[in-house]
């Protein structure tokens, strides 16, 4: 996050008047929200949602990375593809949504996936990362590159009506490497979800990043979101740092 | 002694089953637990949850709302719950 705060116009202030009686935030915390930058990694079922939510909540800037076009099997949950943008580049969909409901929003769009070549240029463009990505290679080169540039990351993940959400504060709390050591062997891209899901935990996730950046309330460090929406259960577990965790031991303080 | 065990994404779809409740041996540990489950689910719990003796590293188990750290040593107390998570991801 920025140290410099932008002014708010009176335009922002009308718009965001609703979330500045919110207790804690104010206006302090929506001139935070509009001074800093989020890297949203991909703009999927999680993070069409995470991206929309973080724009209409005044984000300053979202660094959007997915490669490929729209096709009809993302419109179940990629609520920011539509009908008519089959076949073009999801990025420039997803730009063209947000800048309707925030036209004052600074958008970079990257019409590729993160991954080890390219995750530390990614992340050095975004004060914080949302990581909704599919495949485990994309989300620990993430981790790696937010970790080593000491950026918070928040985890969404989602399979058929359930969903995993923590927050990684790099050198406080567990990262995901220290959870899972490897890519999951019977892990498929494809798997059975609804768009109500993921855009649940898209939610959730914007809403750590809110409080992240704005400095109140609790996130998900240490401990993860169990939420089951096939019996409307939400519980917590504690997690912890691993010793030997090959992404975030370099930062040394372990809990575990 | 009983304890409950949760399934979780992966593991639940291809169990078909959210959870079972295990008798065990007083004094049982979290091994324990998985061996008798393995023995139980054979083909499933070699896919998802254990390789070459130990846990997959995809794989976490949590006693109530704690994470196992050690599954040789973790004791288990009747009316535990214990739920065996996958790692999932977004899309």
């Amino acid at each position: 996050m920025t140290d410099k705060l932008r002014q708010l116009t009176d335009e922002e202030k009308k718009t965001y008047e609703w979330q500045m009686w919110v207790r804690d935030f104010g206006e302090l915390g929506q001139q935070k929200l509009s001074s800093t930058s989020v890297l949203v990694s991909r703009v999927g079922g999680l993070g069409s949602v995470v991206a929309y939510e973080l724009a209409a909540a005044g984000i300053g800037k979202l660094v959007l990375a997915h490669r490929g076009n729209v096709r009809a099997s993302d419109l179940n949950r990629q609520l920011l593809m539509t009908h008519a943008s089959r076949g073009t580049p999801r990025v420039e969909s997803a730009k063209r949504r947000l800048l309707e409901l925030n036209p004052r929003l600074d958008i970079e769009i990257i019409n590729a996936n993160v991954s080890s070549e390219n995750a530390d240029e990614l992340v050095g463009k975004a004060d914080v990362v949302v990581d909704c990505a599919p495949l485990f290679d994309e989300r620990f080169a993430m981790q790696e590159a937010a970790i080593h540039q000491k950026k918070p990351i928040i985890e969404c993940a989602m399979y058929d009506l359930e969903a995993h959400l923590f927050t990684v504060l790099p050198g406080e709390s567990a990262c995901l490497r220290c959870l899972y050591r490897e890519t999951p062997p019977v892990w498929k891209r494809e798997f059975p979800v609804f768009g109500a899901v993921s855009g649940t935990v898209g939610c959730m996730g914007a809403m750590e990043v809110i409080k992240l950046v704005a400095g109140f309330g609790e996130t998900l460090s240490n401990r993860m979101l169990l939420a089951d929406l096939r019996t409307m259960k939400f519980r917590e577990i504690k997690i912890a740092r691993r010793s030997d965790c090959e992404t975030c031991h370099e930062f040394g303080r372990s809990t575990s | 002694m009983q304890v409950s065990v949760q399934y979780t994404t992966q593991l639940r779809t291809a169990l078909n089953l959210n959870q079972e409740t295990i008798e065990l041996p007083a004094d049982s540990t979290v091994r324990v637990l998985l061996d008798q489950l393995a023995a139980a689910h054979q083909n499933t719990f070699a896919e998802f949850v254990i390789e070459n003796d130990g846990l997959r590293p995809n794989i976490i188990i949590t006693v109530g709302d704690q994470q196992v750290i050690d599954i040789e040593t973790h004791p288990l107390q009747p009316g535990d719950v214990v739920t065996i998570l996958s790692a999932i991801s977004g899309g």
